[in-house]
């Protein structure tokens, strides 16, 4: 009975990612497997030994667990799954590995930039990202959801006192924003590199004392290191051999990286960014306000950056004699899985049309399913989050902008 | 570098230092004047302080009462099977009755001792229907062994109603059924009760009393957490199973079932869904049985950021809940399984779910769940 059964094969029904609805959780057995392979191919990565294939493997593996369920969406995975994705095209084996002790691959000593590049540009466009969403009303002004979340934390020892006082919320609010928006140049010098780099840690340090993100801050704490120069990170090779006296190859082929960078690699590498650039502006081709509507708000790196939650009662009536009868979520979904329902439309669609087959699978002939769907977004009074007139059925998720979505209504109660 | 230029740094310096600290002394002038109103009920709310008067005068005292109302209960049944008679029958049942009453203000809690191995007690001692045949079965079956068993719905506080009210017999078929089978059976019933709640009670009364107030804070699995997420499956069980599936109103069921109410046999049900709310008013406004005003969620939401205007709404729907809880035909909700006013109540405990459910956890910060989405 662990998060494995209860995430992934347990549930009766799991919520796709758009155009992903073919992939399914196999049994149980085969998930379990899918992990330890997942776990072997990570640690044949860091050892450098068949380089090559288990990166291609860890990114499948990764990527297959992270669209299962969409519920479980976060960003940090998303983040993995990229960086996964880079790794398999980068020489990574090439020097200090288990591929060349055991002559698997030629030694080098250089590589070309663009395959560090990569990794500073991805890591660049997630906090540069992350800190222009900070960039709003609710969290500078407002400093929510912030100013609920940290009175929440009163009783984490040394640091918990802070979040009595009300200017903690703000000064958090601020400081999140310009880390997230600046770090990137602060690691880029090397004048600056040290200090931003004891930034990071600390930012990292609190965030992950204070919200459940799991791994994702040890992830970034190391995945900036990439900014420090070569001769730091030969220190660290150095150190390393000695240590497990991995035996000093002093490699003769100081020959630059003999991969011949396929045109179209380029073209792939070029298109790779700018689609990630773009990608998380596209809320601005919906109207409406992007946190209440959620169209264009995954893969943006809006991370933490609301308090949001529903309550979504669906109806389904039977057209052919007009009873109408309610759900009951927690029979379908489970309790993370409703959660998350039933504040995103698109989910509630699903969910919707996942009602819609098994009442017709129970032998009523035209079910129409509609939602009351009472959400609250950072504290604010709750409000219907969709019209509840609408036959959900007739609906089909697009990239069309969803008109049965009810418009947020900023309220003028002073909070 | 000269004298002049470190002079100017240092005055850059100390510049850049007064702007920071008259912009951070506005700041937090600005916020201790808009947090007066704040400051006065006590600004930073005190977890601890709540979760002691929960334990102390709201779970610990509930479970007591219903541990006396259930040892009652075994000492009427003993006497019953002793000397069965109608008078005894009806004692019984009395104690039965007040058992089944305090049973609905327990029925949130549980967390903690008050969760068995087969899950929350009252998933487990407190569900209905009573599956008659499997009842009938294992009164007859010498191999039975109950604490064995898994099925649920052979055990428990509307096992025991099933035999001593028993549909369509009359007070003296009842008592001369009671064969020794049958006696043994309702002993065996009412003594997994009796060790539960002994049990249940003296382990808040040990050492999970404390464990319980020094979990303070708000991430899934603290007291405050585990508290919170029984308590608003607690009430949706009110509404989903104790109005909306007999009447009919979940979706794919054709018609109300008026066997499927909470205590069909004794015909109570009416009485056990006052006392049921009753109980989610007390657990939301933080009021003990008795009536005595304590740290809840309601006092919680006063320092809280959007928290007073979700107090003076889930006040009021209360309030209407109340009313339409009153407007309920009088007499047994089985006769009643169709009339619209539990259609009406049902929508209003409908309104407040999400009062409940999404919005007071996402004011209080308490996370539901050990995952976590970006969301949220």
């Amino acid at each position: 009975m662990g998060w494995l059964e209860n995430q992934l094969t347990d549930p009766i029904l799991h919520f796709s990612y758009y155009g992903f609805d073919w992939i399914k959780p196999i049994s149980e057995t085969g998930m379990y497997m899918i992990f330890i392979i997942m776990m072997i191919a990570s640690i044949f990565i860091s050892l450098g030994f068949v380089y090559r294939i288990s990166t291609i493997v860890f990114f499948l593996c990764f990527t297959y667990i992270e669209l299962i369920d969409i519920t479980y969406y976060l960003n940090h995975y998303y983040f993995v799954s990229l960086v996964a994705l880079m790794l398999i095209f980068v020489p990574a084996n090439k020097h200090f590995s288990l591929d060349v002790k055991l002559g698997l691959t030629q030694s080098i000593d250089k590589i070309p930039s663009w395959c560090i590049g990569v990794f500073k540009w991805q890591i660049a466009i997630v906090y540069i990202y992350a800190g222009l969403a900070k960039m709003n009303y609710a969290w500078l002004i407002e400093a929510l959801p912030l100013r609920i979340w940290l009175p929440a934390q009163s009783e984490l020892p040394i640091i918990g006192f802070m979040f009595e006082y009300d200017i903690i919320p703000y000064l958090f609010s601020w400081a999140g924003m310009l880390f997230d928006t600046f770090i990137i140049f602060g690691l880029m010098y090397k004048k600056t590199r040290l200090i931003s780099y004891l930034c990071v840690v600390f930012f990292h340090s609190i965030t992950g004392i204070l919200f459940q993100i799991g791994v994702f801050p040890i992830v970034m704490m190391f995945g900036v290191l990439i900014f420090f120069s070569d001769e730091f990170h030969q220190k660290i090779i150095v150190g390393l051999r000695k240590l497990i006296g991995f035996g000093m190859l002093s490699s003769k082929n100081t020959d630059l990286y003999s991969y011949k960078t396929p045109k179209f690699f380029k073209t792939a590498v070029f298109l790779f960014f700018v689609f990630q650039i773009l990608f998380p502006w596209r809320f601005m081709l919906y109207s409406g306000n992007l946190f209440w509507t959620e169209q264009g708000y995954r893969f943006g790196w809006r991370v933490m950056l609301m308090e949001k939650a529903g309550t979504a009662t669906f109806f389904v009536k039977d057209g052919e004699n007009g009873r109408e009868g309610s759900v009951i979520n927690h029979q379908f979904l489970n309790m993370h899985q409703e959660k998350q329902m039933a504040m995103q439309p698109d989910l509630i669609l699903q969910f919707a049309h996942y009602l819609e087959e098994h009442f017709k699978e129970k032998g009523m002939k035209d079910p129409k399913v509609r939602v009351e769907a009472w959400v609250t977004l950072n504290g604010k009074p709750a409000q219907l989050l969709i019209d509840p007139s609408v036959d959900l059925t007739e609906k089909k998720d697009t990239w069309r902008s969803k008109d049965w979505i009810l418009p947020f209504k900023a309220s003028n109660a002073k909070i | 570098m000269n004298f002049n230029t470190l002079l100017g740094k240092t005055k850059n310096l100390k510049a850049l230092f007064l702007t920071v600290l008259i912009v951070g002394f506005t700041l937090s002038s600005c916020n201790n004047k808009s947090n007066k109103k704040d400051d006065d009920n006590s600004d930073n709310f005190d977890r601890a302080a709540m979760l002691t008067d929960v334990a102390d005068l709201l779970i610990i005292p509930n479970f007591e009462t219903l541990q006396t109302e259930v040892n009652d209960l075994k000492t009427a049944i003993e006497t019953f099977n002793t000397t069965s008679n109608e008078a005894n029958l009806i004692a019984t049942r009395e104690a039965w009755v007040d058992a089944a009453m305090a049973h609905q203000h327990c029925s949130a809690f549980g967390f903690g001792p008050g969760k068995l191995l087969l899950g929350p007690y009252a998933s487990v001692l407190g569900v209905f229907p009573v599956n008659e045949s499997a009842v009938e079965a294992n009164i007859v079956d010498d191999s039975f062994d109950l604490p064995n068993s898994f099925s649920k719905d052979i055990r428990g506080f509307y096992a025991i109603e099933y035999l001593i009210y028993r549909e369509g017999l009359s007070d003296a078929d009842i008592v001369s059924s009671f064969d020794a089978d049958r006696k043994a059976y309702l002993l065996l019933i009412v003594n997994e009760l009796k060790s539960t709640f002994d049990n249940i009670v003296a382990e808040w009364n040990g050492s999970y009393r404390a464990d319980f107030i020094a979990s303070t804070g708000t991430s899934a699995g603290s007291s405050l957490s585990l508290y919170y997420n029984d308590f608003v499956k607690d009430y949706e069980n009110l509404k989903n199973f104790k109005l909306e599936l007999p009447a009919g109103l979940t979706a794919g069921f054709e018609t109300p079932d008026p066997t499927l109410v909470e205590a069909y046999y004794s015909g109570i049900s009416r009485d056990l869904i006052v006392e049921h709310f009753k109980s989610c008013t007390n657990i939301w406004s933080g009021t003990s049985k008795d009536g005595t005003n304590i740290q809840g969620f309601e006092e919680y939401l006063a320092v809280l950021v959007g928290g007073p205007e979700l107090a003076t709404q889930t006040n009021t729907t209360i309030t209407q809940i109340e009313d339409l809880i009153n407007a309920l035909p009088a007499g047994k909700l089985s006769d009643n399984i169709a009339d619209p006013a539990i259609e009406t109540l049902r929508d209003k405990l409908q309104d407040n779910t999400a009062n409940f459910k999404s919005s007071l956890s996402s004011i209080l910060g308490i996370s539901i769940t050990y995952s976590s989405g970006d969301g949220d």
